[in-house]
Formats: structure tokens, C-alpha cells, sequence
């Protein structure tokens, strides 16, 4: 007897109902700002959003694919220089930003190419190995203000809503992405690669395609961040946005958060973002004790992150009943 | 699938949750500004790669906003009352988009009248955006390079003159030991330089002046480095090649640090050694002890200056440190502050506009700085001049130039070890 799938009404209804509470904290984040009015705030939502996508683009290829990548400050930087050179040349921004994702893409499948024949261990050292290099070309490199960095110059005041928002329409299309991503062949894909590659080619998965892929979605996402950033802050760096730190802040996060997960890498993002300035801020004489705590105990106690955690929470609280 | 809408519907809750005490915390701060004191934001780094010298600069405020609080604050004469000052520090750890976010924070909404701090030209390179974005006065106390001041800013000061005087001093004061027959006319320089604009600046400013006096110096070698390099080895083997007789670099506390460590290694001997505005600092004597004798730089600053408000600020310094002031750190610090306070009584109001106003036109005559006189130029930078000290053996540190403020001779060429 087969089961006949639900009427459409229903299904819109359950997913609706799935998807409630993450278009509820979505209205609340478009509305905050206009409520609340306080630019500290406001910057501190913009920064956290940011993080937010560029861990959930991380989480595409190291979360779901399984390939821990330390290289993705170079997304990240190239993004932020291509966003500051066509402004500079008068393109408008958001058209900067898709050029940002694009050029981010293309150098992510000049990285791929040869770093996706290597596996595990030394597929990490070789983008670490990419990352430095890329640093230190920009440090030297004379159009784009080398180690002195480079400054953006936008011939219109200063709207730090406008930069807000931004920041949370792509946050909102990373997220999508990622859940959409994660309920199509091409997830159940990378997810077949995380956990045995070789299993995965003999079911008919192209493992080189698919991590290009995967790869190549996350730089565009972490591209289009970086151009973000970049119109914010009005001055760039090759030691910030290709710095290492960059790269390891981006694969922290998801780790913080809950890995290969679709909400594991927003919390991280959320922590990261909010959570590190505002310890800092309250605690500057002890706040790498504080935060550097946080992350061990994080990383040490709950390898699943803060969504492993809560996971084991609920799970108590349902055994209780 | 039901466990899945549990687990997604629990998450966004404990999101909110985590959103809602970080927005509490942050909104706290907001309440700084109070009507019965005046709040100044500090961004300095006191963690990080440049967290030595961002201490010392941090405690050069402090000093300074203890005693105008222990004077009773700054008259206010728009309230008709004495004020104390409230510092609202920010540890920037050494980063530049920190550093940024900290003073944009500080501007934003802690109600400051102004933000003091950013050591270093990268960290300043970052903050400088943010004054004229809140029009909230800014004054940098450790960044020095003329492209912080070249883009017309009209809430940016610093009290650091510009790097490429910081070369053409060096460069003069070893013309002057030529002119005493300490060296001979015509030796060969090579050059150094951090790959930042504060490293550009002073090989400028060296080439500005030999262009100017020919027949003093040449140049045979002149390459740049990466600000925070671990390893020189490859640079000194260059610098070696090019058989110069004097070897000046321009490199942060760190750099100097593993570079003459590594110059030491090398065996290389030159008539004259600098590492531009580093040398007498005592983090590089306790790691390198006597190999930091004969070494001489150009400061904003020294403790050896022959004026009586510095003596005063050394042992005040002292008193509140527990230490002596190392380098030139905290004076600059010191005085950004009283700069600031000074201008803040002359505006007569809590008004960022007319502080800034205020600010363009303020004149501390008991300066601490070479020369006695702090005012800033019209692009915002002081322009005071440099004094070049030397190191000599058992820790000494003598100013060598300018002749007038001398507290010893300079010792030229390098003796032998």
C-alpha cells in the first residue's frame, strides 16, 4: 500500500511551522534597528551578521564537505580589495559586491584545483600554505596601497542602516542556501564525502566536481562579506582581511557553534561576533583569559559545539519525562 | 523531523537569548556620559604585538587625567562648573578592524567628547576614518605618518611629528658628526624600511635630505620589509652584500628586536647603527643586552630632556607606574591628553565641534615635548622636533643631538666590541 504525500496546504503549513522561528528572529533583526536607534548596537548586529556568513559559507565546504580549509582569508581579502578598487572607479556598490563574489569564486577554483587532489591533513597545510602566500603578494603589491593598505573613498554620507541591511540580506541568503543546499542531491553529496570519499565515488558522487562546487559557493559568500566589510570600514589592510587570524577566525566559529550543522555555524557567528567585543570591552585587562576559557571549554567539553550542547540538553530534559 | 522543529525552535530562542544580554550589555556602556563628567574614549592596544608600547601610552593618559581630577577637572564655563574627566578604555588587541569598531563604538555611544590613542600608523590608519564619520575630535598619540593627516580631516590630530622629519633628523645629525670629522664625507647608507607608509615616510625623509646636501651620503641599498616579520635573515644577507658603512632601519619594538638580534648573529659591524624611533627601549636591553650599546634613534621624546616639567613628569610617572618611562611612549600620550583637557576648558562647552575648533588653535607652552611648545599644524599633525639619543654601555641613554639639549657625546664611529 503506498502512502499518498500530504495535501499541498498541510505541507506549506509544517513547513511553515518548521521555518517560524527563523523568519520571527529575521523580522525582529529588520525591525531592531529602527527601534532601538543606537549606532553601537547597530554595528554590533552588522558585524555579527557578517560572521554569521562567512562561518555558514566556511560550514559549506569544511561542514558539510568534511575539508577543513585555513585558507579562507584569501575569499575574504580578495573580496574586500575588489569591492574597495570598483568603488574607487566609481562602480556602484552592491554591483562591486557581485563582482567581489565572482572574482572570490574564480580565485576559489584556482585554489581548488590543485589543493582538492590532496586530502585530509595536507589538503589544511596546503591552503595555509595559499593563504600566506596571497598575504604576502598583497603586502607588496604597489596599485592597492600595499602594507599600507588602502582606502575607500564613497562620495556619499555615511548610512550606517544602509550598511546594516545589507549585511542581513546576505546573512539571510547564506542561511537559505545553506538549509537549501543541505536538502538537495548535491548536500547529501558533499555530506557522502565528509564521511568516506572513496564510499562516496563508488555511489556515483564526483568528489573533485562536488568539494569545487561546495568551494566555490562558500568563496563567493565570503567574498561578498568581504566587499561588505570593506565599504564599512573605509580602509583596508592586507595583514587584516588576508591575515591568518582572519582564516582562523572564519573556521572557528562553525566550530564554536556546532560543525556541519545549519544553525551550529550562526551561533558561532553570534558568539564571535557579540559576545568576543562585548568580553573585551567589559574586561580589557583579562579578557584573553575569559574568551580563550570560553573556546577551550567549548572546544574540549563539547566537540559538537554550543548546538552539541543543547542537543544533549534536550535530550536530558525529554529522558526526565 | 519533530525532534528537528524542537531542536529549531529551542536554538532560536537561546539566540535570542544570547542577542538580548549582549544588547543589554552593550546598550550599559551607553550611559558613560554623564552631566557630571567629561567621558573620553581611549583605544589603545595593551595585548597583541604592539601591546608594550600601547601600556606605556595608555599610562601616559592616566597620569594625566589623575591630575587634572586631582586639580579638581576641566571648568566647563557653558555649566559653570569644574568636571572631572571619565576615561572609557578599549583594549584594540593590537588590530586594526578592532581598532576601528573600539573608536567607532566610543564615537557612537559612549557620549565621549573625544577619543584618544592608536599607537602605531596601521592601527591610527584605521581609526582615522571614524572622526569625521560621528564628527567627534580624534587625537592619535603613537601614529605618525603624513597619509593619516593628507586627506583632510577635520577631527584628526596626533601629537607624533610626521616620520619623514624623523628622517631627515637622522640623516642631519649624521651629516653633523661628517662636519665634526666623527665620519668622513660620501659613506654609503643602506636603508631598511617597513613596507608601511611609516617606513616610506622616513626613507624620504633621508633621501630628501642627502639630495639636499650632496656629496655627504650615498645610498647603495635601500629594500623594504613586512611589519612583523619573524625572520630578517635573508634582508641582513642583502644589507651585508652591499658593504655600506651605516645601516639604518625603521622597525616597530618587536622588529628591532629580532632584527639586531639577528644583525648580531650575523657578525656585521657598521660605522653607525639606527632602527629609526627604536633603540633605547628596555625590553630590547633586557633581550640583548650590551648588543644594544652605540645604537641611536630619533624620538618624539626623551626622559634626558633638560626642562623641569620633565623632570616633574618622570618622577610622577614613576610614582604612579611604579617604573621609569621607557622611550618615548607615554609623553606623547601625556600631553595628547593635556592637550585635549586644555582645549576642552578653552571651547567652554561639551561641544565636539568647538573642542575640535578649540583644539586647532590650542598652545601648551610647559609641553613636555623637544622644543616646550605643542600646537597642530593645520593638517592637524604637531611638528616638534626630534631628539636623536644613543645607547651606551651600562644602559645609559645620552641625548647626542640636538646640540643644545646634549646630555652626552655621541660616540662615532661604533667601537669595536
Amino acid at each position: 500500500m503506498s502512502t499518498s504525500p500530504a495535501p499541498l496546504p498541510i505541507r506549506l503549513l509544517a513547513q511553515w511551522r518548521t521555518f517560524a522561528p527563523s523568519w520571527m528572529i529575521l523580522a525582529g533583526l529588520a525591525v531592531m534597528p529602527l527601534l532601538l536607534s543606537s549606532p553601537n548596537f547597530i554595528r554590533l548586529l552588522f558585524v555579527t551578521l557578517l560572521w554569521i556568513t562567512t562561518s555558514v559559507a566556511w560550514n559549506l565546504l569544511g561542514g558539510f564537505a568534511g575539508q577543513i580549509s585555513f585558507g579562507f582569508a584569501v575569499f575574504y581579502g580578495i573580496g574586500a580589495y575588489t569591492t574597495a578598487l570598483s568603488m574607487n572607479a566609481g562602480v556602484n556598490p552592491f554591483i562591486a559586491f557581485l563582482v567581489s563574489a565572482i572574482t572570490a569564486a574564480a580565485a576559489s577554483l584556482l585554489v581548488g584545483l590543485p589543493t582538492f587532489r590532496l586530502r585530509g591533513p595536507y589538503f589544511a597545510i596546503a591552503t595555509i600554505g595559499i593563504s600566506e602566500a596571497v598575504r604576502v603578494v598583497m603586502t607588496n603589491l604597489s596599485f592597492t596601497g600595499g602594507a599600507s593598505g588602502y582606502r575607500i573613498v564613497e562620495h556619499r554620507a555615511f548610512r550606517q542602516l544602509d550598511h546594516y541591511y545589507t549585511a542581513l540580506v546576505l546573512a539571510s541568503i547564506a542561511v537559505a542556501f545553506s538549509v537549501f543546499i543541505s536538502r538537495t542531491r548535491f548536500g547529501l553529496g558533499l555530506n557522502a564525502i565528509r564521511q568516506d570519499e572513496d564510499a562516496a565515488a563508488g555511489l556515483g558522487v564526483n568528489p573533485y566536481a562536488y568539494k569545487l562546487g561546495a568551494h566555490a559557493l562558500a568563496a563567493a559568500l565570503t567574498g561578498m562579506v568581504g566587499g561588505v566589510f570593506s565599504r564599512y570600514a573605509a580602509f583596508i589592510h592586507p595583514q587584516g582581511v588576508f591575515g591568518f587570524q582572519t582564516s582562523v577566525h572564519i573556521l572557528l566559529m562553525p566550530v564554536i557553534g556546532g560543525i556541519a550543522t545549519i544553525w551550529g555555524p550562526v551561533l558561532g557567528g553570534v558568539v564571535f561576533g557579540i559576545v568576543e567585543e562585548q568580553i573585551i570591552a567589559s574586561f580589557p585587562e583579562i579578557h584573553l583569559f575569559i574568551y580563550g576559557s570560553m573556546l577551550i571549554l567549548i572546544i574540549l567539553v563539547e566537540p559538537g559545539g554550543i548546538l552539541g550542547a543543547f542537543r544533549k540538553l534536550l535530550r536530558r530534559i525529554h529522558g526526565r519525562r | 523531523m519533530l525532534r528537528t522543529r524542537r531542536v529549531g525552535r529551542g536554538l532560536s530562542m537561546a539566540v535570542c537569548a544570547v542577542l538580548t544580554f549582549s544588547f543589554f550589555t552593550a546598550c550599559s556602556r551607553n550611559k558613560t556620559g554623564s552631566s557630571d563628567s567629561i567621558t573620553v574614549g581611549v583605544v589603545l592596544p595593551i595585548t597583541g604585538r604592539e601591546g608594550k608600547p600601547g601600556q606605556y601610552q595608555r599610562e601616559g593618559i592616566e597620569l594625566a587625567i589623575k591630575q587634572i581630577n586631582q586639580n579638581g577637572g576641566i571648568l566647563v564655563k557653558d555649566l559653570d562648573k569644574k568636571l572631572p574627566i571619565k576615561e572609557v578604555f578599549y583594549d584594540d588587541t593590537s588590530d586594526q578592524a578592532k581598532s576601528a569598531a573600539f573608536a567607532e563604538r566610543a564615537m557612537s555611544s559612549d557620549n565621549v567628547v573625544a577619543v584618544v590613542g592608536a599607537y602605531s600608523t596601521a592601527l591610527g590608519e584605521a581609526e582615522s576614518v571614524m572622526p569625521d564619520r560621528y564628527q567627534v575630535p580624534w587625537i592619535t598619540t603613537g601614529a605618525a605618518a603624513s597619509t593619516i593627516f593628507n586627506h583632510g580631516y577635520q577631527y584628526a590630530f596626533g601629537t607624533l611629528s610626521p616620520t619623514n622629519l624623523l628622517g631627515s633628523t637622522t640623516a642631519e645629525y649624521l651629516g653633523t658628526l661628517v662636519d665634526q670629522r666623527k665620519l668622513t664625507k660620501g659613506l654609503k647608507l643602506a636603508l631598511a624600511l617597513e613596507n608601511t607608509d611609516h617606513g616610506v615616510d622616513y626613507g624620504n625623509g633621508i633621501k630628501e635630505w642627502i639630495q639636499q646636501h650632496p656629496g655627504y651620503f650615498v645610498v647603495v641599498f635601500s629594500e623594504n620589509f613586512d611589519l612583523g616579520s619573524p625572520d630578517f635573515s635573508g634582508l641582513l644577507q642583502k644589507v651585508k652584500s652591499a658593504n655600506a658603512d651605516i645601516f639604518l632601519a625603521d622597525a616597530h619594538l618587536q622588529d628591532y628586536i629580532t632584527m639586531h638580534r639577528q644583525y648580531l648573529q650575523s657578525g656585521m659591524r657598521h660605522l653607525m647603527i639606527s632602527y629609526g624611533a627604536r633603540g633605547p627601549e628596555s625590553d630590547a636591553r633586557k633581550a640583548l643586552g650590551d648588543g644594544v650599546d652605540y645604537i641611536f634613534a630619533g624620538i618624539w621624546w626623551s626622559r634626558n630632556l633638560p626642562y623641569p616639567q620633565v623632570k616633574k613628569f618622570n618622577e610622577d610617572y614613576k610614582a604612579f607606574t611604579g617604573h621609569e618611562p621607557d622611550s618615548w611612549y607615554p609623553a606623547t600620550a601625556y600631553d595628547a591628553m593635556r592637550a585635549l583637557a586644555k582645549a576642552i576648558e578653552n571651547a567652554g562647552t561639551l561641544n565636539k565641534t568647538a573642542i575640535r575648533d578649540a583644539l586647532r588653535k590650542v598652545q601648551l607652552n610647559d609641553s613636555l615635548l623637544p622644543g616646550q611648545t605643542l600646537k597642530f599644524g593645520a593638517n592637524g599633525q604637531i611638528n616638534t622636533p626630534f631628539v636623536i639619543v644613543q645607547n651606551k654601555p651600562g644602559g645609559k641613554v645620552d641625548i647626542v643631538f640636538p646640540k643644545d639639549a646634549a646630555t652626552g657625546d655621541s660616540i662615532a664611529p661604533t667601537p669595536k666590541h
